[in-house]
């Protein structure tokens, strides 16, 4: 790679050889002198000091680790523990207060080169019979009853083609299993505590200046031994991260394709969580099917300078349709929103604020956010917040959401409902 | 039904970019500081080889290595040697960063134009940066309150400069945090008081000081009078192979050298 002449490689190996055995500045005194002597230019100089000593350096590394037994090598470990307060005013309801706990701690592992796998714990209220899918919380209730855990995620990674050169297939991955949700959305359609089960295949091709992306899952909903047509969700989702005028963006299309699921008793595979307004039903059954087109996207134009910091700005939106139901404002779903700053390291700070619709069947009312509107469908409002690192890997954040029914047909569930949660979050 | 259309779509779409897998791709990310070099270098070798395809990005030279380390990049751009925890936890996911080193760069020091200090020492320089000289009267100066610009702790000029600048001080809290070295450059062009310390291609408009008598220059940096220089990296997983080969052995070529240069860095030829 570098174009030494013929001296210049005896020199190079000369003192790749003696920067095994010497350090810092017997090596600097001999290159100096090949510079003296014309051997090197004191650019080339600079480097073969540079690159021999970041050898070594990498090798020692490598050899540090090596000390430690394999398994410990190949897992990370991670995890973090959330303190809640929510406060719940709701119209005709009494004023709620609810101190909440949310534990998360799991492992990724490689098996191989090609293979990983994940594994997390959450905790998670205990209903009838088991925890919800849209949250991980649980109260502090009980008289200081112990809680539970519950298995999050448990998934395996398959990258066949890692090892190549290929490029389109070196970044294919295929993961089964219950895993973090592989798809680019917003909590118009999914609730960020959710975990889908089933199997997906996602691919990076790097296209021009674009980084595509490609998702693709099977995600099975409910199993009956009495019935084979399962309830079923087909997920495709394309989408792009490019630079725009130098600054970065985000953007989706998908479909999430329900089969088998019209006429299901809604209960039948949401047995723990009831929505504040939940999908059109006919009697305890939904009454539609649902193929849900999305389009996402984020855009930050510029920072803003505040406080003597340069924050990121960013706008971000997503649009929701339900087309196997076509009715105007029922089926639609929308949200628009801002973001100033990030979260990294202690005092840096993020502020956010959206508006959203959501038609009563735009999206399933029982994996979409479960906090805005206190869950569920035909709802409006504002969602609005902010975050601080108050010190390394802890933040304080408030987020405060002021909503409404939209469209309701339902009644006795007209409610405004206003929600604020105070949270303190390590992560460890 | 809807099975088969969700398996037609997928073949469908699997089978409209299989095509693509025969072209050679690479992502190059990190540095802001690089930024410039892996770009022009980028477009002149896709202009040179059409089959290329060579996705260059910024985020700062932490982000990069993060990415080479978790397999998402292909090249990390630095402006400082990767960090001991890095090669621990490349190590522990067993990938083995390689530094290349493509250029190196000169951190100057900057004022105001209409400043009228021109040179500093590094305990000086250290000082200010630290809190300790607050007003520019302390070091030769009219009266004036000194503002300090700086880099945000995902840069590797940051880190940089604080290893061969501050000794590993932390800089002064109200200190302004900026996202690049361009957005450096402008606070102290605007700002009468303002300090700051940016690459040597980000001179414009500015005044570079003279640190401990030495003004940063190719010449300086090279010879290591000039006490702020340092190594320009693009670190690889393992040694080079394939475009990502042939991709630095372009920068390192006369020809690459001269787009360096260009770009205001100085050339390692």
């Amino acid at each position: 790679m570098v174009c030494f002449g013929r001296i210049g490689v005896t020199a190079a190996a000369v003192i790749c050889a003696a920067v095994t055995l010497a350090f810092g500045g017997e090596i600097d005194l001999l290159v100096d002198k090949l510079v003296e002597k014309g051997v090197l230019t004191q650019g080339e100089a600079q480097q073969l000091i540079t690159e021999t000593k970041e050898e070594v350096r990498q090798q020692n590394a490598a050899g540090n680790n090596e000390s430690l037994p394999k398994w410990i090598q190949n897992t990370k470990f991670s995890g973090d523990v959330r303190i809640r307060y929510q406060g719940e005013t709701k119209t005709g309801s009494k004023h709620r207060d609810r101190g909440r706990f949310r534990l998360r701690y799991g492992f990724d592992t490689k098996a191989n080169d090609q293979m990983k796998v994940g594994f997390r714990m959450a905790s998670g209220e205990n209903k009838t019979s088991g925890p919800e899918q849209t949250s991980t919380n649980q109260s502090f209730t009980n008289m200081f009853q112990n809680k539970h855990v519950w298995i999050d995620r448990a998934f395996v990674e398959y990258t066949p083609f890692s090892q190549t050169d290929v490029p389109f297939l070196k970044d294919m991955k295929l993961v089964g299993g219950k895993f973090a949700n592989p798809f680019y959305t917003t909590d118009v359609v999914w609730d960020g505590d959710i975990n889908p089960e089933g199997g997906y295949i996602a691919f990076t091709p790097v296209i021009a200046t674009l980084n595509t992306f490609m998702t693709f899952g099977f995600l099975p909903l409910g199993e009956s031994s009495s019935d084979s047509n399962d309830p079923m969700l087909y997920a495709i989702q394309i989408g792009a991260a490019p630079k725009l005028a130098g600054r970065d963006s985000k953007f989706a299309i998908g479909l999430y394709s329900y089969d088998n699921i019209k006429g299901m008793p809604w209960n039948n595979y949401s047995a723990n969580y009831t929505p504040t307004i939940n999908n059109t039903l006919d009697g305890t059954n939904l009454k539609y099917d649902y193929d849900i087109f999305e389009l996402v996207g984020e855009y930050s134009p510029l920072d803003i300078d505040i406080f003597g910091s340069s924050l990121p700005f960013a706008m971000h939106g997503t649009w929701v349709s339900n087309v196997a139901k076509r009715s105007a404002g029922e089926t639609n779903a929308w949200m628009a929103g801002l973001k100033l700053g990030k979260v990294k390291d202690k005092g840096t700070y993020e502020l956010f604020y959206n508006y959203r619709q959501i038609g009563q069947d735009a999206v399933l009312a029982t994996i979409n956010d479960s906090d805005f509107h206190l869950g569920g469908t035909a709802a409006k409002g504002h969602k609005f917040g902010c975050t601080y690192a108050i010190m390394p890997n802890s933040t304080i954040g408030l987020n405060y959401m002021i909503t409404d029914p939209y469209r309701s047909y339902q009644t006795g569930t007209s409610k405004h409902i206003d929600v604020y949660q105070l949270d303190w979050v390590t992560k460890f | 039904m809807k099975k088969i259309l969700t398996y037609l779509l997928l073949a469908g779409s699997f089978f409209s970019l299989a095509g693509e897998c025969f072209a050679a791709r690479m992502v190059v990310e990190g540095s802001t500081t690089v930024l410039p070099i892996a770009q022009r270098a980028a477009e002149e070798y896709m202009n040179a080889h059409s089959e290329a395809d060579i996705s260059v990005r910024g985020g700062g030279s932490g982000v990069g290595i993060t990415s080479l380390i978790e397999g998402t990049c292909d090249i990390a751009s630095a402006s400082r040697a990767i960090k001991e925890d890095e090669l621990q936890k490349a190590a522990a996911r067993g990938r083995a960063p390689k530094a290349n080193v493509i250029a190196m760069d000169g951190i100057a020091v900057i004022v105001n134009n209409a400043n009228s200090v021109s040179e500093l020492s590094k305990k000086q320089l250290k000082d200010i940066f630290v809190g300790k000289i607050t007003d520019w009267a302390q070091v030769g100066g009219p009266s004036g309150r000194i503002v300090v610009v700086s880099r945000d702790s995902a840069s590797g000029t940051f880190e940089a400069f604080g290893e061969l600048a501050l000794d590993k001080a932390k800089v002064r809290k109200d200190a302004l945090m900026q996202s690049s070295n361009q957005a450096v450059a402008s606070v102290v062009s605007k700002t009468p008081g303002a300090i700051g310390y940016v690459g040597l291609a980000y001179l414009n408009g500015v005044k570079a000081l003279k640190i401990d008598g030495v003004k940063p220059s190719k010449e300086t940096v090279l010879s290591k009078q000039y006490k702020l220089s340092r190594p320009l990296f693009m670190y690889t997983n393992g040694k080079p192979a394939g475009l990502a080969r042939e991709y630095l052995d372009f920068i390192q070529s006369p020809a690459g050298q001269k787009l360096v240069e260009e770009e205001g860095c100085v050339s390692i030829r």
